[in-house]
């Protein structure tokens, strides 16, 4: 049997000119840059504070309060405006948020990337920035179960190219390293609709809006079986709540920070009341609560529960089910700064 | 790093820049090659870069005395038993020992008697079912004076190595990439636009086609084969089909296309398979370099040769076939997938020498095999067969091969997830898109294919721009695995 000599294609071509090429080329661009246009107009993406933002700003910066957690650490960036207006620029918010952190990657970041940037000193010797004086950890009952799975998002969103050539030379190009290039990749596209809606699906779903809204009964049934899935979820916490490495790395935070003379506070993050089941209220979210004072407690680190108790209606959450959008952020951050944060405007005795 | 992964896109452009903007010598381009090369296999599998590198050394060794008329026939013998056994060996060890283990700890325990064999685990190195068979297939045209040995270490290595076929071929031939890497290459605009074609046709059936079906219907059935109900498992089926399809031809033209932008032609792996009407036809058109490969060096020397196998066609057919499911994994379904297909040809090929015998006598028997009933029934034959096949080549073990086959007869209830609408439309866009592919090939199609290949050039680019921007929006994130990498 000969050997196959077939061409690429089966279709036979006339030979390309490089003009043709450059033509085709051009039109594919084209119509690239048409479509991503038409899709920032149906869905522009949002830019996100990440961990990359936070250690810029504090890199020239000198803020007064640490405030690390998941994506939910966002809404300090709210109160980080509220507070520098209502100080006159005094009290400084850095809001550190871990999009899909649990207490381990916030650790991780607070050890890898926050202390040796704290830490820097000045040629005689005296800490570079001397006004941090608090720090809040911002957690909730599903900080502490066990990842399912490798921490994915902490090379996409944590790491820096140091990391990964070190993560790299110890283990090659992984699956799990492999996360760092692809959000690199696609923060190097900021400026494309398309690249930024990859595995989002915004996009999709605004162009079914458009074409057929979802009716009041549809948004209603969707609206029931979200809640219902949240409310399990919650529910379900209570059997992995408490995981040991978790709950060490809440302990090292809180030890690292007190160590630099930080006043440190944990605050139980709101959820949205419909989420809640009074099942969850009875078991997950009082028993995470009750091992988070146990653990921090003896301590001295005060515990703020915000999870039922904050001023916030199902209105103030998004899509998702699980952030606040910016409205009910501004909102919380009003309430807060008059109650439970109102100390964050107070210096330290 | 995988041909459709970010990696690779940042990867690519640098070998490319560096590939084409050195001086065009031969020397320098291989040199180039042969680094990349290094660089992507130690970047799937670090640990075994030696085991890599000095077999190839040693095949380039052991070819130039094959090749040397000055010594004794022995001698030369002794060469080729010896390269060959080497790279049959390590294949045998790395892929093979836990699976020959395990056979006699069962065969022992079925005998009743104590087995002191115990299952050993060895990690396969990455692509050395492929450059094994690359390096035999070398080694014996060398010998039988098909080709020249290579004088060049860096050429030889660079086409062993060649790092976009290293993972999981095609399966090259020296005769045909050695010329290729003796002269330098040039840039040629039509050579780059088959590339890029190529390439984009791949990344849409790998990227697109094959990661779409396999999490939306082949996984959920085969993950717990039965539970489902009928229609469940006939589209698990149907979609594995098409997965391992866009899959395996993806990744080939993924390979080709690299190849082509470095201005070189890696053979043809996958031929519209799917409109094969006999078994053999089949073979011709689905990963076309292992076959002839296997056709070149096994059956047709066994078939030809002075041996026991000598006109034995049949057998040695299944015997061929079970020896091609082995090459695809250590298993007993892959096995079993072998000899179905092996008896395939064999009752083909008694069927065929049947019906000639026929036709000899009776003009109408030709007739008869030239009616569309006979095409379509030979079509139908042929494609249930591979389908069936299918359930071998996916499940873990012979036993979820029963569950599955109860399975599509409905023994289980329902679909395993509720799909929504964009998962129903891609799947939909998926087996269209198959449907077309192999329609296009028809003679019937001629005009269509005709007018695509004289489609001006801004035609064309919105087309290609089209098929990136439906890409960017569907093709789903983070599966880069292919699954003829693991064989």
């Amino acid at each position: 049997m000969s050997h196959p000599s077939t061409p690429i294609d089966r279709v036979p071509r006339p030979a390309t000119t490089w003009r043709r090429l450059a033509v085709t080329v051009l039109f594919a661009v084209g119509t690239l840059v048409a479509a991503d246009r038409v899709a920032w107009w149906l869905a522009p993406p949002a830019h996100l504070r990440e961990v990359e933002d936070a250690m810029r700003e504090l890199e020239t910066g000198d803020p007064t309060v640490l405030a690390i957690g998941s994506s939910h650490g966002r809404t300090f960036a709210v109160i980080d405006d509220s507070i520098r207006a209502r100080s006159a620029g005094r009290e400084r918010i850095l809001a550190v948020p871990v999009e899909w952190g649990k207490l381990t990657a916030y650790a991780w970041v607070l050890r890898h990337r926050l202390l040796p940037v704290l830490d820097e000193t000045d040629a005689d010797g005296r800490p570079r920035r001397r006004s941090l004086r608090r720090a809040i950890i911002i957690t909730e009952w599903w900080d502490s179960c066990p990842y399912g799975s490798p921490l994915r998002n902490l090379p996409a969103r944590s790491w820096t190219w140091q990391h990964y050539i070190a993560d790299v030379r110890q283990h090659g190009l992984t699956a799990y390293n492999n996360n760092f290039l692809g959000y690199r990749w696609s923060r190097f596209w900021h400026g494309s609709a398309l690249v930024q809606d990859r595995g989002q699906r915004r996009l999709l779903t605004a162009v079914r809006q458009r074409l057929a809204p979802a009716s009041a009964e549809a948004q209603q049934a969707n609206f029931e079986v979200q809640t219902a899935m949240w409310r399990k979820m919650v529910e379900d916490g209570a059997s992995c709540i408490g995981s040991a490495p978790e709950m060490d790395a809440l302990d090292w935070m809180v030890d690292t920070l007190q160590a630099r003379g930080l006043e440190v506070t944990v605050l139980l993050y709101p959820r949205m009341p419909a989420t809640l089941s009074e099942r969850a209220k009875a078991t997950t979210l009082p028993q995470f609560a009750g091992l988070v004072r146990a653990a921090v407690g003896p301590k001295g680190v005060s515990v703020i529960d915000l999870t039922t108790s904050a001023p916030l209606t199902d209105a103030d959450f998004g899509a998702d089910f699980d952030h606040i959008v910016r409205a009910g952020n501004a909102r919380l951050a009003g309430w807060a700064l008059d109650g439970p944060f109102r100390f964050l405007l107070e210096s330290r005795p | 790093m995988s041909l459709t992964g970010v990696a690779f896109a940042l990867f690519l452009p640098l070998v490319l820049g560096a590939y084409w903007l050195l001086p065009r010598r031969a020397v320098l381009q291989n040199a180039v090659l042969l680094l990349a090369s290094l660089g992507f296999y130690l970047s799937w599998s670090p640990e075994w870069l030696l085991l890599l590198i000095f077999g190839t050394v040693l095949d380039f060794g052991l070819a130039q005395v094959v090749a040397d008329e000055r010594r004794p026939t022995g001698v030369r013998r002794l060469a080729l038993g010896v390269a060959v056994a080497a790279n049959l060996g390590a294949l045998l060890w790395f892929k093979y020992v836990g699976f020959l283990t395990d056979a006699m700890h069962a065969l022992f325990a079925a005998a009743g008697l104590p087995s002191s064999a115990t299952a050993m685990a060895v990690v396969l190195p990455l692509g050395l079912s492929y450059y094994t068979l690359i390096r035999i297939g070398y080694l014996l045209d060398v010998h039988h004076r098909r080709i020249a040995p290579s004088r060049s270490l860096l050429e030889f290595a660079t086409f062993v190595m060649f790092f976009p076929q290293i993972i999981a071929g095609p399966i090259t031939r020296a005769g045909r990439m050695l010329p290729q890497l003796r002269d330098a290459r040039r840039l040629d605009p039509t050579r780059v636009a088959q590339g890029a074609n190529a390439f984009l046709l791949g990344w849409w059936m790998k990227g697109y086609l094959a990661d779409w079906i396999a999490p939306a219907l082949v996984e959920p059935v085969f993950a717990d084969p039965g539970a489902a109900g009928a229609a469940a498992h006939w589209l698990a089926l149907g979609g594995y089909a098409v997965q391992v399809f866009g899959d395996f031809a993806g990744y080939s033209l993924l390979a080709i296309g690299v190849a082509a932008l470095l201005g070189l032609e890696l053979p043809v792996n996958f031929d519209r398979p799917f409109l094969s009407r006999s078994m053999p036809e089949f073979w011709r058109r689905w990963h076309i370099s292992l076959n002839t490969w296997l056709f070149d060096y096994l059956y047709g020397p066994w078939v030809t040769g002075t041996g026991w196998l000598r006109g034995r066609i049949a057998l040695t057919l299944v015997l061929v076939f079970a020896l091609s499911g082995l090459w695809h994994g250590a298993r007993w379904t892959f096995v079993v997938w072998g000899l179905l297909h092996g008896l395939a040809l064999a009752v083909h090929h008694g069927w065929d020498t049947w019906y000639r015998a026929r036709c000899r006598v009776d003009r109408r028997w030709v007739t008869a095999r030239k009616h569309a009933a006979y095409a379509l029934a030979a079509w139908l034959l042929t494609q249930a067969w591979f389908l069936g096949s299918l359930i071998l080549f996916r499940a873990e073990d012979l036993g979820s091969v029963g569950r599955f086959l109860r399975g599509l007869l409905g023994q289980g209830t329902g679909f395993p997830a509720e799909m929504d609408a964009i998962t129903l439309v891609n799947c939909a866009v998926a087996f269209g898109f198959i449907v077309v592919h192999h329609l296009l090939a028809l003679p019937a199609a001629e005009r269509v294919r005709s007018l695509g290949a004289r489609t001006p050039a801004a035609l064309r680019g919105i087309f290609y721009g089209g098929v990136i921007v439906w890409l960017l929006v569907f093709a789903p994130l983070g599966r880069g695995t292919f699954i003829y990498a693991q064989f």
